[in-house]
């Protein structure tokens, strides 16, 4: 979403995105905001992975994907950029060789890394939109400090058991991850139950709010929290108000 | 009074249902709240609410009527409100 005009479609394009092209509010319009906009996803497992390929059948313009470590079998329930072929070798590339086959006009940057404070703003200030999908707290908290910073929108994606979480952070609009989760909750632990479905429906979700932002549709989850129960089918969105204490947006960061 | 509770996520999978009714001291704070679940409850749900102190860990989310109501806000909860409790989670 760079303020330079965004680039017109080519006509394999045009004939790509015809479908999406329909929505009224959306058109030829938002395809080219889609075609020059850039997100990062982190990371690129069940939710992120699911994230990045509808991102990449949108006509995502570039994806910065961060994911570290290699492909195991306990992957294989939800991660669907990976593949049994690729048990044992680079996440990431298993995640950008899938990308690639589905859009080859795709721009990737590929990091073999996990986010972290170190380079959190690096990433953060290669892209329009964030996407956090992150097993730990601690990367999703980094992304969110580099994302309040830069007057970024983060797009908050988790899951467990059979149950998804979705929020939208608008910096100094709305409230961010750190005023819900201002620190690592000991309650989290890195593996958890879930079902490859789940991941799907919260990752692709996910994108949509992503694609919102950056086409300027919709009403985006700011300062919303919802929750989607699979067990039950039920669902529930509560209203987050901003921290005025948060360390990361509040009064005391600001100063 | 009377509350409906609503149990996400890990608290969900620790109180082993998806919500009930239960009867609390009129005037009662969404932290009182949190404390009788806890002892109702105990074990696993115990200690995924209350921090070694006895009091809700920060991380404790608590929303009324679909409000997030943290539980260092003072509060009164209401005759038939409906209370969710939930935990911060980050599966990707």
């Amino acid at each position: 979403m760079s303020a330079e005009e965004p680039p017109d479609l080519t006509d394999e394009e045009r004939a790509t995105y015809e479908w999406q092209m329909w929505v009224e509010d959306f058109g030829e319009a938002g395809q080219r905001r889609l075609k020059n906009a850039s997100v990062l996803v982190s990371r690129v497992g069940g939710v992120g992975g699911t994230a990045a390929y509808y991102l990449a059948a949108a006509g995502i313009g570039r994806l910065v994907l961060a994911h570290g470590g290699d492909v195991r079998p306990s992957d294989l329930n939800r991660q669907l950029l990976m593949t049994h072929a690729a048990i044992g070798t680079s996440r990431i590339a298993s995640a950008e060789k899938r990308l690639r086959e589905l859009n080859p006009r795709l721009d990737i940057v590929a990091v073999n890394d996990q986010v972290s404070d170190a380079n959190a703003s690096g990433l953060v200030a290669q892209c329009d939109v964030v996407v956090a999908c992150a097993p730990r707290f601690s990367e999703r908290l980094a992304m969110n400090r580099a994302a309040v910073q830069q007057g970024k929108p983060l797009v908050n994606c988790a899951m467990y058991d059979l149950q998804g979480e979705l929020t939208c952070v608008l910096p100094g609009r709305s409230a961010c991850l750190a005023c819900l989760t201002p620190e690592e909750p000991p309650t989290w632990k890195r593996e958890f139950p879930v079902f490859g479905a789940v991941a799907g429906m919260i990752g692709a979700m996910g994108a949509m709010e992503a694609i919102k932002l950056i086409a300027g549709i919709g009403q985006p989850l700011a300062g919303r929290l919802m929750m989607i129960d699979l067990r039950t089918m039920v669902t529930r969105t509560m209203t987050i108000a901003r921290d005025p204490q948060c360390p990361v947006c509040g009064v005391k960061a600001e100063r | 009074m009377r509350l409906t509770i609503e149990y996400w996520n890990q608290a969900r999978s620790a109180a082993g249902c998806d919500g009930e009714t239960i009867e609390i001291e009129p005037g009662a704070a969404p932290v009182d709240l949190v404390r009788q679940l806890a002892t109702q409850h105990g074990g696993r749900l115990r200690s995924l609410l209350l921090g070694s102190n006895d009091q809700p860990r920060p991380s404790t989310m608590v929303s009324v009527n679909g409000e997030l109501a943290p539980c260092h806000v003072p509060r009164a909860l209401c005759d038939g409100d409906v209370v969710a409790l939930l935990l911060p989670i980050a599966g990707g």
